[in-house]
């Protein structure tokens, strides 16, 4: 009997300590994978959000050829929007929602439009002159700020700005509200992965 | 068998007693060595057997898990290359994505400055562009490129924190001739007066420039200028500096103005002088802005206070970035290597086989850039399929000083392709190569205006 157990108690050892030698050597490969995804997916987030934001300006600014005046510039636009931010971005222009992932991830989107910096209307804002207030918009620029928030949550993911003018040239690629991991690197010959931060390329018609 | 035998004397031993004593060889007498309870364990030739089993079981183990960590080691050694690749890509897409920032609306002006030899040492380019020398470095042969741009805060309205301000240069005063930038008034709101410090950076320009003069006209033909084509922006048969990059080292309190036509607005005098910490020297060694100064007022309509110069905050020196991209061959292999201004050289990846850049631009080639009018343009601005390409000056048909300009002016996109190998052997004695192209949109600066708006002035 005692002979027996002895037996079955070395077996044991041994079995145990083979199996654990094994499990040691296929865990040492499992870490190293595990690690380098993690830090991937991290910064594709990253970039994903950073493209929405942009995508969002490259939305809302397609409709801004119908709030230009030719005398008058966007000044009729920032003098008639009312809601202001408490970031300081500007006016509310627009709002709205997006997918991504097929739907597996919802983001919505604040736009907002402000006087650049550089206009007579700001640089001589507080002159106390009728004529100068941060809404007259003298050159023709003006400032479009999105903010992007993740569905259900308050704190923007991402917030960028572009400075938004009309040149008399057409913009060929322009972004969808579709952001995928393929446009997010800007690979691809597709026409949703371009953006403009500069100045708007809207081709607006000749004045009559 | 064991059979109990009855007899006189002490009590029998238990059956177990009786068979121990009695083990032993055939023949011999029973072994009173043993000690009681000792155990029946393993023979030597069971143990070295076991061992040998375990050790052929084990090996064949360890050169299983051997072979597949190698080839885990090889994909990880390329996984590595792609992961490398991968950080110059995003690394690259942020640089050309910023380049030229501050400056974008105002990529027609001829933007003079010089950096300070402590920062910059030698010869420099005469303009300043957010994407300027492009060319084929000699050592290399690859390409190599630099650009710049400041942290400017593009939100505008009136809580941005970088403000514009009116420059003036004092009553009776003009450009200096010789180049050399020594002071001047900055005139604004109290509150955007107070953020102005040493060692902030500005650049000074002629706004109604790039708005209101009638060169503009959007008008379909041959001919039609630019607004790069005026004279006070950029134009003429030799460029003309229209605007100027400049470093404050002194600022004054705030102050009032002393005249009623600037109403509220207060001032600050600051001083341009070279400091040792200075990125840009305030002499511009015998140019200066190209057209005459004319004191800032208030006319009625500022839309015709054509002579106003804007002096407009980029930032502090910490606000501003130039990176250089540039194979270095002077180590056992070639490098990859990103210089962020006066750092050290960041190593972006090494054995790098191929580094080839080529710049998109929305003109065609042979035309020099205060030449182009607005019929050198096909009216699209395409990144993916811009107007041509080019690796380098000679491609465009033009001199090195007017390629950077153009590049400036009118580069989309820029094109990369790099090819790098692993310098560790795979197992079976390859090098893993791994290359990648990849397009990058470069912040486009097509200025205003493209409507006469002195005629729709005069119009009302």
């Amino acid at each position: 009997m005692i002979t027996t157990q002895n037996r079955r108690g070395s077996t044991l050892v041994l079995s145990m300590g083979a199996i654990l030698i094994m499990f040691g050597l296929a865990m040492s490969l499992l870490f190293q994978a595990q690690s380098q995804s993690s830090e991937t997916g991290a910064l594709r987030l990253a970039q994903m959000y950073e493209m929405a934001s942009f995508s969002a300006i490259q939305k809302e600014k397609a409709s801004l050829s119908d709030d230009w005046d030719d005398i008058d510039h966007f000044t009729p636009l920032l003098t008639s929007l009312t809601t202001e931010s408490e970031h300081g971005y500007g006016k509310l222009y627009a709002s709205g929602t997006f997918t991504s992932y097929s739907g597996a991830s919802s983001m919505r989107y604040n736009v907002y439009v402000a006087n650049n910096s550089g206009d007579y209307g700001i640089v001589f804002s507080e002159h106390g002159s009728a004529n100068y207030n941060v809404d007259q918009d003298y050159d023709g620029y003006i400032v479009m700020t999105a903010e992007v928030f993740i569905e259900g949550q308050e704190v923007p993911v991402a917030v960028n700005s572009a400075i938004i003018a009309p040149t008399g040239e057409e913009s060929v690629e322009f972004a969808e509200l579709s952001v995928t991991e393929q446009n997010m690197n800007r690979q691809g010959t597709g026409t949703i992965d371009q953006f403009d931060r500069a100045l708007d390329l809207n081709k607006f018609s000749d004045t009559p | 068998m064991i059979e109990a035998r009855s007899h006189q004397g002490p009590t029998p031993a238990p059956p177990e007693q009786q068979f121990r004593t009695q083990t032993g060889l055939k023949g011999q007498p029973p072994s009173h060595a043993s000690p009681p309870g000792a155990a029946a364990g393993f023979s030597l030739t069971e143990l070295m057997l076991t061992l040998l089993i375990a050790v052929t079981i084990y090996g064949g183990v360890a050169a299983t898990f051997s072979e597949m960590r190698k080839g885990a080691t090889d994909q990880s050694r390329s996984s590595a290359l792609s992961g490398s690749i991968r950080g110059v890509n995003v690394q690259m897409q942020h640089d050309f994505a910023n380049a030229g920032r501050g400056l974008w609306d105002l990529s027609a002006f001829n933007i003079r400055y010089n950096f300070s030899d402590s920062f910059v040492a030698g010869a420099q380019p005469r303009y300043f562009h957010g994407v300027t020398d492009h060319d084929v470095e000699d050592i290399s042969g690859q390409s190599t490129i630099i650009v710049q741009w400041f942290d400017y805060d593009v939100i505008g309205g009136n809580e941005s924190k970088s403000p514009t301000f009116l420059f003036d240069l004092g009553v009776g005063e003009d450009f200096p001739a010789g180049g050399l930038f020594t002071t001047a008034n900055f005139i604004g709101p109290t509150a955007y007066l107070q953020t102005v410090e040493p060692g902030d950076i500005f650049v000074i320009y002629n706004n109604a420039a790039r708005t209101t003069t009638s060169a503009y006209t959007d008008i379909e033909g041959e001919g039609t200028l630019a607004v790069w084509n005026h004279e006070q922006v950029g134009g003429a048969v030799d460029p003309l500096n229209t605007a100027v990059l400049l470093e404050v080292s002194e600022v004054s309190p705030v102050e009032a103005v002393g005249s009623a036509d600037y109403g509220n607005l207060q001032q600050i005098t600051v001083n341009f002088a070279e400091t040792g910490d200075s990125y840009f020297s305030p002499d511009m060694e015998g140019d200066s802005i190209s057209f005459p100064f004319s004191r800032p007022a208030e006319a009625g309509d500022p839309r015709l206070l054509d002579n106003t110069m804007f002096a407009r905050k980029l930032g502090s020196r910490d606000d501003f970035h130039r990176v250089r991209y540039i194979i270095d061959n002077t180590g056992t292999y070639p490098t990859l290597m990103r210089i962020h201004n006066n750092d050290d050289p960041e190593v972006l990846m090494t054995n790098v086989t191929d580094f080839s850049i080529f710049l998109g631009l929305d003109v065609a080639p042979n035309i020099p850039p205060n030449s182009v009018q607005i019929n050198h343009m096909d009216g699209t601005l395409s990144a993916t399929d811009p107007a041509a390409w080019a690796y380098e000056a000679a491609d465009f048909g033009v001199s090195y000083d007017d390629y950077q300009t153009l590049l400036g002016r009118h580069a989309l996109a820029a094109n990369v392709l790099i090819t790098a190998e692993s310098t560790a052997e795979t197992s079976d004695g390859r090098l893993p190569t791994k290359s990648f192209n990849s397009r990058f949109r470069i912040a486009n600066t097509v200025p205003l205006p493209f409507y006469n708006k002195a005629n729709n002035i005069a119009a009302e």
